[in-house]
């Protein structure tokens, strides 16, 4: 998916401050680029825009030639052909891990929807734990099932919010190569946000620096935060 | 591609929240007109009583409620003694009697002819001098309503300080303060809140009470807006009345808001560890399981057990086929207002969970309106509305319905459905709000991300999930409902009879044993209710623990 941010800008209500402030950002098919910035940048809210999970920004943003955000028009999020893995992962409780992976496809039978769901399972690695409950996995185990139900769908780009700040230091190492890998094999064009260098290190072909809403630099890594 | 467009939930809640303020429209309105001679009469010369009467009977059945309540909460949180356990639930009971059954209840056993004095005639040969020991008085009614009224204050505060981290106590302990400096100096300021809320909804259920001051003869807001009503046949001064009360639960709205005041003592920076309980032993622990036992005994046990004595005595007359019509009655009413009311409340809030904006947050604000008002005021403000309405459908009802007479929805039971939505739909709205509030959006946007619509996230993922908030949420409705006297008294139609109308025309007419059978059903069903959101509530503290 090519996306294409224009002028964006967002106030939060009751702010006098813009969150994000004129963002233009271009982001070709297949790429991975971090948003990367301290907390409280706007790195969060340009990521819920892109999903549609928020709307009041003025500005554009298109995605494969279809303005999603725009004066005059709004895409919902659940139209967009976006997939996302939320900070804390939002695995539904009441579901076992299977479902959690099904829910996304809305509109296979039942037979694909059991052959896409083995398929997301061997990838991430996690084939015998399909009929647990959410708490039973560990952090990095429950982040791989909320990777691999955002990829079921087969979206388009996916979204990844401060993937590795629910892990232990330790952990996070071993899974960040493990989502570069991930993420290659789906050939998958990926935004994620960090705030962590060694997150953007291992995984990003480019980085967009955030600071106070505004973007202060765009580059490759050696550009950018090496800098 | 779409444009932005206001969703199902912006405009279904703003339509119930039209109907719930429409109907104040007409209340307003009439008390512009010019007052009549009889309302000069009641400003003159009884408007004091009922003023003073009032103030008295909030602010010391207030006053013992929050005693009690507090002592209770805090024994039942901080120390081990004998029974700790079942008390623990068993002191929400005395919630399963309505007032006005405890206060028939008492007076009869207080009597001439009651158990207490025949019990202490025929064994000390002398009765009780009723000068001071009449239970029908200003005291008697304070008694009866605190006790009633308490598990209100003893269930907040009881959730808070199990809810608390056991570091600000053992801190206290550390700077050398005992378990009773502990207890004022640090426990009594940080559950503030709590104490505030609590007390409130006491202050809020003694305005609304009628039973309990009309048995008693206590003149007051609500039965003055009775009396004026039905007595008198005079509308307008009980529109006044009703006026009159409104400003005091202003005022005690305000005046709660300034209690509670902005400071929060939340928790969130320190890793939560529940209180560790100090083990009561020897004359201590007495005390403690003799505390307990004697609130729970004069709140419960003594008017049940001799709620049972009347049952067995009379049931053969009592329990026919009329009684299970009543009970029947009373639950199908209770369940069709508790469904409206659950739909009603998530409408609205799961309209403010969404979009969290000024408007979301009025309309949350109107749905918690019709508990703070007393239940003569919704009455009035009710039935107002639906004639109203009824002379504006006449035409209708002439194509549709030829030869009806010329009130139809105001004889129906919609009014009375209609006033309980509006009354109730705080206590719905509250439990449902808490719920989405633990659950968050989370799991709403991941929904949304991966390809579901409104309702598909809100069937598979919201409603799931939100199923203990909506089971409390029912409870306490129905249990609100089933208790409920002074709307059902009003409102219902002609021919139509819950079991607490029963109840009250069995007291009306002095025939009080006979009125044990329906008052012991109220307190079967609503104990099972309480029952119920007692486990619901204490399995989902559970979940969150191990969450």
């Amino acid at each position: 998916m090519n996306i294409k941010i224009e002028n964006l800008t967002f106030f939060y209500p009751g702010n006098k401050k813009p969150s994000l402030k004129d963002i233009n950002l271009e982001i070709k098919e297949g790429e991975i680029v971090s948003i990367f910035g301290e907390s409280g940048s706007g790195k969060s809210t340009l990521l819920r825009l892109l999903a549609g999970l928020e709307h009041k920004g003025s500005g554009t943003i298109d995605m494969d030639g279809v303005r999603v955000l725009g004066p005059n028009s709004f895409v919902q999020p659940e139209k967009r052909g976006v997939g996302m893995v939320f900070q804390d992962y939002a695995l539904f409780p009441n579901m076992n891990i299977e479902k959690n992976i099904a829910f996304g496809l809305n509109k296979m039978s039942n037979d694909k929807k059991k052959a896409r769901v083995k398929e997301m399972l061997e990838l991430v690695n996690l084939e015998v734990f399909a009929k647990k409950y959410p708490h039973e996995l560990s952090g990095g185990q429950q982040q791989r099932v909320a990777l691999a139900r955002a990829l079921a769908p087969a979206p388009g780009c996916l979204l990844l919010d401060e993937p590795f700040s629910n892990l232990d230091t330790d952990l996070q190492v071993r899974i960040r190569g493990e989502l570069k890998e991930i993420l290659l094999k789906a050939k998958v064009t990926t935004i994620f946000v960090t705030h962590d260098r060694a997150d953007v290190r291992a995984l990003a072909d480019r980085v967009a620096v955030l600071c106070e809403g505004i973007m202060v630099n765009l580059g490759t890594v050696e550009e950018t935060i090496d800098q | 591609m779409l444009k932005r467009k206001p969703g199902f939930y912006g405009i279904a809640s703003t339509i119930i929240a039209i109907l719930l303020i429409f109907p104040f429209g007409d209340l307003i309105l009439q008390l512009f007109q010019k007052p009549n001679e009889n309302w000069m009469e009641i400003k003159e010369f009884l408007l004091r009583d009922y003023i003073g009467n009032t103030l008295i009977l909030v602010f010391f059945t207030a006053l013992f409620s929050l005693l009690i309540g507090t002592t209770l909460a805090w024994l039942i949180s901080a120390y081990d003694f004998p029974l700790r356990k079942f008390f623990r639930w068993a002191l929400i009971l005395p919630l399963a009697i309505p007032s006005y059954i405890l206060a028939y209840t008492y007076a009869s056993m207080s009597s001439y002819t009651g158990v207490v004095q025949v019990t202490l005639r025929s064994w000390l040969g002398t009765g009780l001098d009723q000068r001071y020991f009449n239970i029908m008085s200003m005291p008697g009614a304070i008694f009866i309503l605190s006790i009633s009224l308490m598990p209100y204050i003893y269930m907040i505060l009881r959730a808070f300080m199990e809810g608390q981290s056991a570091s600000l106590i053992e801190s206290g302990r550390m700077l050398g303060k005992s378990h009773l400096g502990i207890f004022f100096k640090v426990v009594v300021p940080v559950s503030r809140a709590a104490l505030v809320a609590g007390t409130s909804l006491v202050v809020l259920e003694v305005l609304s009470d009628y039973g309990v001051a009309s048995y008693f003869g206590i003149q007051t807001f609500s039965t003055a807006i009775f009396r004026s009503w039905f007595s008198l046949g005079d509308i307008d001064s009980a529109i006044r009345l009703a006026a009159i009360l409104m400003v005091f639960v202003l005022a005690l709205l305000f005046l709660e808001k300034i209690l509670r005041g902005r400071r929060s003592y939340s928790m969130s920076n320190t890793k939560h560890r529940p209180l560790s309980r100090k083990e009561l032993k020897g004359p201590m622990a007495f005390l403690a399981t003799s505390y307990a036992g004697i609130i729970l005994l004069l709140g419960f046990l003594i008017p049940v057990g001799q709620l049972i004595y009347w049952a067995v005595l009379t049931y053969k007359d009592t329990l026919g086929n009329e009684a299970w019509i009543l009970g029947l009655n009373t639950l199908g009413i209770a369940v069709i207002s508790a469904i409206i009311i659950l739909v009603f409340g998530i409408i609205i809030a799961n309209y403010a969970r969404l979009k969290n904006n000024l408007l979301s947050k009025i309309y949350s604000k109107i749905s918690l309106l019709g508990y703070s008002i007393p239940g003569a005021v919704v009455a009035i403000t009710m039935i107002l509305f639906f004639i109203h309405l009824d002379r504006w459908l006449a035409p209708l009802y002439r194509i549709i319905l030829p030869g009806a007479p010329a009130l139809v929805l105001s004889m129906s039971l919609v009014l009375l459905v209609s006033a309980y939505v509006l009354r109730f739909l705080a206590v719905g709205f509250q439990s449902i709000d808490g719920g989405f509030e633990r659950i968050g959006r989370k799991y709403h946007d991941a929904s949304k991300m991966l390809g579901h619509g409104e309702a598909s996230t809100f069937f598979r993922v919201d409603l799931p999930m939100l199923k203990p908030a909506l089971l409390s949420g029912f409870s306490l409705v129905c249990i609100d409902i089933i208790k409920e006297l002074p709307l059902a008294l009003i409102l219902r139609p002609f021919n139509f009879n819950t079991l607490a109308t029963k109840v009250f025309d069995y007291a009306n007419d002095e025939r009080i044993p006979e009125a044990s059978v329906h008052s012991l059903l109220i307190v079967l069903i609503v104990a099972i209710g309480i029952l119920i959101l007692n486990k619901t509530l204490d399995k989902e503290k559970n979940n969150e623990h191990k969450n």
